[in-house]
């Protein structure tokens, strides 16, 4: 009963400071997120030049029209190999004979590597083009036979059955825009804004609210274990406001919101438990530096320039991109084996912070 | 009864000695002011009595259990009135009180109950306006309210009238003392402002630099000083008499001729008008006029440390 009657309060507390959360953790990293997407991101590439796509086409139809298809991938831009490819496309037995019939055609095309968004864009307008151009091949060889007001109807019946190549397009190591490449970058950073935030908020408690605090009948573990719900409350309030303007923008997010629900649980934990740990452990100007420190190195380091692959590997912030990955691949198994790691670290701190309270008010704890 | 006790209390920070060998008890139902300047460690005091800070050396005593022992059921006898506000100032008072009130096992009608007593009591009526919203003195108003939720047993009141507009200070010397009378409230008072202590409370410790400078009641404090009064007199004229007769009362430690027509009597202790008044008539000497001073405990803590309590 009193716990749910302050974690109402805790909400109302903060969604009464509304505007300026909200700029805070939806408006500023959708923005950084546009700005990182465009300079980090493809739309230079596009601008500059085109990169050369590598494909692999598995033909298990051996077919003349399989065989035309296939070809399709050895002019420029695309490279046809056996190994090491970008993406790899497998032609189903069968294709020739349902592009005949009329039949939808299943195609499957699996990313490999981490591809860009004009790689992306290259090879699915291709398969598009390919599509149109069977399509009107097929409205031409009937038209003849149909009258002109019926043909329009017809025509367009035809190319919605028949502009069918059904693609099924695995992801792997793929990503489906540079705006959710970017998205990985500035995830971080809301993390660390979170953390500072819970952090910031123990430091600014005025020695009044302090006094005020220690004289509540309530032992000192609790006063902790009050502070740490406080925090998990304001990061899934904030995490899931950041996720859902995400989501606004990306299809990638929007596709698979559940898998966002135990990444932002864990977040919560994490930024909450670390913040207290700092604020419990460092004076004010210390713990104030570190947080910020922290946020500008994931920044710039694990962050803006994640192109440098060796500094990205020690970014604190790296473990929360991992998980977005994961979870734009819909991988859960890799969000909850890097959820069971965070939470450990949760442990090991709480531990810590357990033992510190403990040490410095004996019985009063 | 239930007692608080302090005995030798020691503080340092780092090197600095904040608090030195500090004793005093406070008796069930009084109003004890604790009154030194700024930085004469009455917050340090405070902070320890309720379990913030660590005193070096010492115990605090409550019915004769170190709070220690059982901290816990401790606090849930003490309401404390910190000098900073102590709100949540994005929620309006009604959550504040919601909030703060859960910690004492308040809930439902109960709470809601409680909020509206204390809402009426500081005389809060504006609920659902956020705090930041809130005049200085409201929000010192509503910083009294959170304390009082519970009824607690002691009441401990750290400069709760900082900043505060003279009728929002009348407002709160009354609850104080209604709290105190009804429900028989111990209250731990501390100021810089020597006439709000004299004022409202029974027993006074003095202290300065974390050391004990005085304690007692005012007239124990002011005896401290030698003089509790000084009269001036006006006459038409000075009998020759006069003088003689005047310093035979017993409570009259010296008197002064200030000029032809004017005398000033310093006395120990209050002294009764009627009896100068009855010598004067009896040697014929007409009083144009009556000057009586008390002397207040800002001139005694002037005369025992030679500084002025608002350095």
């Amino acid at each position: 009963m009193r716990i749910l009657q302050q974690i109402k309060i805790s909400i109302k507390s903060i969604l009464m400071q509304g505007p300026m959360l909200l700029a805070m953790f939806c408006v500023i990293p959708l923005i950084l997120t546009f700005v990182f997407s465009f300079i980090n991101g493809d739309f230079m590439d596009n601008l500059q030049e085109i990169p050369t796509v590598y494909v692999q086409v598995v033909d298990k139809d051996q077919s003349q029209v399989s065989k035309e298809f296939r070809n399709l991938f050895t002019n420029e831009p695309f490279e046809l190999v056996e190994e090491d490819a970008d993406y790899y496309i497998e032609i189903q037995k069968g294709f020739e004979e349902s592009i005949v019939n009329k039949e939808t055609i299943s195609l499957e095309v699996m990313a490999k590597k981490e591809t860009t968004y004009i790689k992306e864009l290259l090879v699915f307008t291709l398969i598009d083009s390919y599509n149109e151009v069977i399509s009107e091949s097929i409205y031409i060889s009937d038209i003849d036979t149909i009258e002109n007001k019926e043909a329009f109807i017809i025509q367009t019946a035809i190319l919605k059955t028949q502009n069918s190549i059904q693609i099924n397009y695995v992801e792997t190591k793929a990503k489906n825009s540079s705006f959710d490449q970017a998205l990985l970058m500035v995830c971080g950073y809301v993390f660390f804004c979170v953390l500072y935030n819970i952090g910031g908020s123990m430091y600014m408690q005025t020695e009044g609210l302090k006094q005020r605090v220690h004289s509540l009948p309530i032992t000192k573990v609790r006063n902790m274990h009050i502070d740490i719900m406080d925090g998990v409350i304001f990061g899934l309030v904030l995490f899931t406001s950041s996720i859902i303007a995400f989501s606004i923008f990306s299809s990638a997010v929007r596709e698979h919101l559940l898998y966002f629900i135990p990444i932002i649980i864990i977040e919560s934990i994490l930024a909450s438990v670390i913040a207290i740990f700092i604020s419990q452990f460092l004076p004010k100007n210390i713990g104030n530096l570190l947080m910020a420190l922290v946020m500008v190195v994931d920044m710039v380091i694990g962050g803006a320039f994640s192109s440098f692959k060796i500094l990205k590997e020690f970014s604190p912030g790296r473990i929360i991109s991992e998980m977005f990955e994961s979870a734009f691949m819909g991988n859960i198994e890799h969000i909850l084996y890097l959820g069971g790691i965070s939470l450990i670290l949760c442990v090991i701190v709480y531990i810590a912070l357990r033992f510190k309270i403990r040490w410095k008010w004996g019985k009063q704890a | 009864m239930e007692k608080i006790e302090l005995q030798n209390i020691t503080k340092r920070f780092d090197d600095r000695l904040v608090l030195d060998n500090i004793s005093f008890s406070i008796d069930k139902g009084e109003i004890f002011g604790l009154i030194g300047p700024n930085g004469a460690g009455k917050s340090t005091l405070i902070n320890i009595i309720i379990g913030l800070l660590h005193q070096d050396n010492g115990q605090v005593f409550v019915d004769g259990t170190t709070i220690s022992e059982d901290s816990v059921a401790f606090k849930r006898k003490i309401g404390l009135i910190p000098q900073e506000l102590a709100l949540i100032e994005t929620l309006n008072a009604y959550d504040n009180l919601e909030y703060f009130g859960t910690f004492y096992g308040l809930y439902g009608k109960e709470l809601k109950k409680a909020i509206n007593e204390v809402l009426e009591i500081t005389g809060l009526e504006d609920r659902k306006k956020k705090v930041k919203d809130f005049s200085g003195g409201m929000k010192r108003r509503l910083n009294i309210a959170v304390a009082l939720m519970h009824h607690p047993q002691i009441l401990i009141m750290d400069e709760p009238t900082v900043g505060v507009d003279p009728q929002s200070r009348n407002h709160i010397f009354d609850c104080i003392k209604k709290i105190n009378q009804e429900e028989g409230t111990t209250v731990i008072y501390t100021s810089h402002y020597m006439e709000e202590v004299e004022y409202l409370c029974n027993r006074i410790f003095i202290i300065d630099e974390g050391k004990k400078i005085s304690f007692g009641t005012k007239n124990e404090i002011k005896k401290l000083l030698g003089t509790s009064q000084t009269i001036d007199i006006c006459y038409e004229q000075i009998p020759d008499l006069l003088l003689e007769e005047l310093k035979q009362l017993e409570k009259v430690k010296e008197i002064e001729i200030v000029s032809e027509k004017k005398l000033k009597i310093i006395a120990e202790e209050s002294l009764s008008l009627d009896e100068i008044i009855t010598i004067s008539q009896g040697l014929s000497a007409k009083i144009k006029s009556v000057n009586v001073e008390e002397v207040s405990l800002e001139e005694v803590f002037l005369s025992l440390t030679g500084k002025r309590l608002r350095d």
